[in-house]
């Protein structure tokens, strides 16, 4: 890894004419750049003990696809490769057999899909309403839930399914908007962004909804909530520097820092399973393309 | 890769001056043809040689992004926090930081009104810059005579640059899932003033799928004349009444290109700075505006960029671009939010630092807003009573807030912005003046935007 840049600032951010001081000392890391096709890329994921990652690309004018790519070559394969259905936000099981993700289904709705790899069968959820969606869902350590954003009667909450995408549950019922959840490595929590009380901050909550508790609140927007392998920290991308970085956050909502530090967005942050490095997609040369941050550079304090 | 035809010339990315000359060489004739026939005449305040119009089919929402309503309630607001921008009494929300640090560039209109809450006929509307309610179109959905679009009336008073006049970067005709918005051409004009239809992909390919009844025209047989007009004929005998007609323009629009010579490598971007195209980001939308600025340059007089199906799709509802229904919140922060704030701000930049912004007046808007309202299920639908639009260049004074909507965005406090104002504002700036659009009979009743001058 590139030796990182110790820049040390201290920033001001003009919010409602209000003059907002947003104290943060970090290093600025130089990441490394996994993909160079430049095509829209989000929600990444690390699968296969890190050997591999799940996205999802902009890789043909009228189509969002799953790309899988192994990290020693660079060798990218379609998921699905005869799918003709949008399809992204992946996530995968922790011992590999499930591997959820939304795809597009009536226009406009679109709906969960389960996929059980071990016996080849596929479990789907499908919002009520004919417009309705569901974005980002994530498997839950047991593998019994799947968590994600439902866009249905009632806002955009918090709900989660089985594995067979049946039961669900609703999670909030709040006003605003509520988005990105993320179990905790343990299970027990969720964390995830909403905009209840203005703007999107982030929130934990048990895995059952109960005991909703801001996690931070600061008046520009958080968003996609990370656990680190270690269920300690918290990765984040935040617009409060004006654009969107990288933060990491203590699981106690302590001691946030900037892990990036670049004109350009970065965005959709994903932890390693060695809990050392991250993966984001960062628009910082010019084009949308994967970058890995190595956080050995970073301090934790 | 430039395609001509459905006969795929070049690759835009490794083209040859060579070829793009034979093209030239080859064609010596027609003149006069589309969009010369008067020379633009009694303008006062003519200042812009091209109109770049940005297109944001499908309504973008204004509250999410050039109208924040931090203090509306939560039903209303959104997520999106207000942020400062360089133009003083004037926020945007976060999803828009380039553009807010750059605001001193443009101007922005939070009070424009469209007559039609429907997508075709919003369109139409704004094109035509008319009242027509119905959008020009009877019952069953077919057209009971459009004005022209404003792009036509805006080429036909200009002499000819060798470019068609008014050129259209969209993959198709702009519509939503029923068919194409009907004004988007010459109307009542007939079809020789529609627009030049050019598709640039995400890697700045280039290709004109509009001239596909000219197919198995290849460069080796443009460089003869006879042989061209035989080709050409025979093209045509092969065609039924139907056809006809549409031929005829095709027939002339052809002709306009290929005899554009040296113009055509405007088409060219790889003739940009790898920076230059990075900048302006690897999207469909992205190299459009960019491409969009090579025309401008070119002399092209009005160049309209359509985002979606046409630029830029997400989703498969996200054919209709903006027309966020379902997850406004989502895809804004995910996917629309960033890409409006990446290119238009390059192109304004870019446009500025070329020294050209003071001479191509830019228009960025769509048909309508959506609903200050967040609906049932956490997004937003249409809403055509009071919208945004954003003004650079060709006259425009920058650094501006032009009306005020209420607390909430839904109506106007001040002077609503009509569709005819919208238009008669960007024909004077072109140079078509009261006399023309008399002579016209078109943008009837209409007035300058006095604000924005």
């Amino acid at each position: 890894m590139n030796c990182c840049k110790a820049l040390r600032a201290r920033i001001l951010i003009v919010m409602s004419g209000v003059l907002v001081v947003a104290v943060q000392s970090l290093p600025a890391a130089e990441p490394r750049r996994l993909t160079h096709d430049g095509e829209r890329k989000l929600a990444p994921l690390f699968v296969e003990k890190g050997e591999a990652v799940i996205f999802a690309a902009h890789d043909e004018p009228n189509r969002v696809s799953l790309i899988r790519m192994r990290l020693s070559d660079g060798k990218q394969d379609r998921v699905d490769p005869k799918l003709t259905a949008h399809q992204f936000d992946p996530d995968v099981s922790a011992d590999g057999r499930y591997l959820c993700f939304v795809q597009t289904y009536t226009s406009p709705q679109s709906i969960l899909v389960v996929r059980d790899l071990k016996e080849g069968t596929e479990s789907r959820f499908i919002p009520q309403e004919a417009r309705g969606t569901v974005r980002g869902p994530k498997i839950s350590p047991d593998q019994q839930r799947v968590v994600f954003t439902l866009s249905d009667p009632g806002g955009q909450q918090i709900a989660s399914v089985d594995m067979k995408g049946a039961n669900l549950k609703r999670l909030t019922e709040s006003a605003g908007t509520n988005a990105w959840p993320a179990f905790s490595p343990d299970g027990r929590q969720i964390a995830f962004s909403s905009s209840r009380d203005g703007g999107f901050h982030l929130f934990l909550m048990n895995a059952d909804g109960g005991n909703i508790r801001p996690l931070t609140n600061h008046p520009l927007r958080d968003m996609r909530p990370a656990w680190s392998p270690d269920g300690k920290r918290i990765a984040f991308a935040s617009a409060r520097d004006g654009n969107l970085e990288i933060y990491i956050v203590n699981a106690d909502g302590t001691n946030a820092r900037r892990v990036t530090n670049h004109p350009d967005r970065d965005d959709f942050p994903v932890w390693h399973p060695d809990g050392r490095q991250l993966l984001v997609v960062s628009e910082r040369a010019g084009d949308s393309d994967l970058y890995l941050i190595d956080l050995d550079d970073i301090p934790r304090s | 890769m430039f395609g001509f035809g459905n006969y795929r010339v070049r690759d835009c990315q490794g083209l040859t001056r060579r070829s793009f000359l034979r093209f030239g060489a080859g064609l010596p004739f027609a003149a006069g043809m589309f969009g010369s026939d008067h020379l633009a005449q009694g303008a006062e305040l003519a200042k812009a040689k091209s109109v770049m119009m940005i297109w944001l089919v499908g309504g973008p929402s204004h509250l999410d992004l050039f109208d924040p309503k931090p203090n509306a309630p939560a039903e209303f607001r959104g997520p999106f926090a207000a942020i400062s921008t360089r133009t003083a009494g004037m926020q945007f929300t976060e999803l828009l930081p380039r553009l807010a640090a750059g605001s001193d560039r443009f101007s922005v209109v939070r009070t424009n009104i469209n007559y039609n809450g429907g997508h075709r006929p919003a369109g139409s509307i704004a094109w035509t810059c008319g009242r027509a309610s119905d959008g020009g179109e009877d019952g069953n959905g077919k057209p009971t005579g459009y004005p022209p679009h404003l792009g036509s009336i805006i080429a036909r008073s200009r002499s000819s640059s060798g470019l068609p006049a008014f050129m259209s970067l969209a993959r198709g005709p702009v519509g939503d899932g029923v068919g194409p918005c009907l004004g988007y051409g010459g109307g009542i004009w007939g079809s020789r003033y529609d627009p030049f239809m050019v598709d640039c992909s995400k890697l700045g390919q280039v290709s004109i799928s509009e001239l596909k009844l000219l197919d198995g025209l290849t460069p080796a047989r443009l460089n003869d004349r006879q042989r061209v007009l035989g080709e050409l004929n025979r093209v045509r005998r092969g065609l039924d009444l139907a056809q006809l007609d549409q031929w005829d323009g095709l027939h002339q629009k052809a002709l306009q290109l290929l005899r554009g010579g040296d113009t055509l490598n405007a088409f060219d971007l790889s003739r940009e700075s790898a920076s230059t195209r990075t900048r302006y980001g690897r999207t469909s939308f992205g190299q459009s505006c960019l491409l969009g600025r090579r025309l401008v340059e070119a002399g092209v007089s009005y160049v309209q960029v359509n985002w979606s199906q046409f630029a830029e799709v997400f989703y498969p509802f996200s054919d209709y671009g903006w027309d966020t229904h379902a997850d406004n919140f989502g895809l804004l922060a995910d996917w629309h939010g960033p890409l409006l704030d990446q290119v238009l701000s390059t192109l304004l930049e870019d446009l500025h630092d070329r020294g050209l912004l003071e001479q191509t007046l830019v228009v960025c808007l769509g048909e309508f807003g959506r609903t200050p309202r967040i609906n049932s299920i956490g997004s937003r639908d249409h809403w055509h009573p009071c919208y945004f639009s954003v003004w650079a260049g060709g006259g425009v004074r920058p650094g501006r807030v032009i009306g005020e909507s209420d607390a909430r965005g839904e109506y106007p406090l001040t002077n609503p912005i009509t569709p005819e104002m919208v238009g008669t504002t960007i024909a004077e700036l072109a140079g078509v003046g009261t006399q023309q659009r008399a002579e016209y009979r078109v943008l009837e009743g209409g007035r300058v935007i006095d604000e924005l001058l």
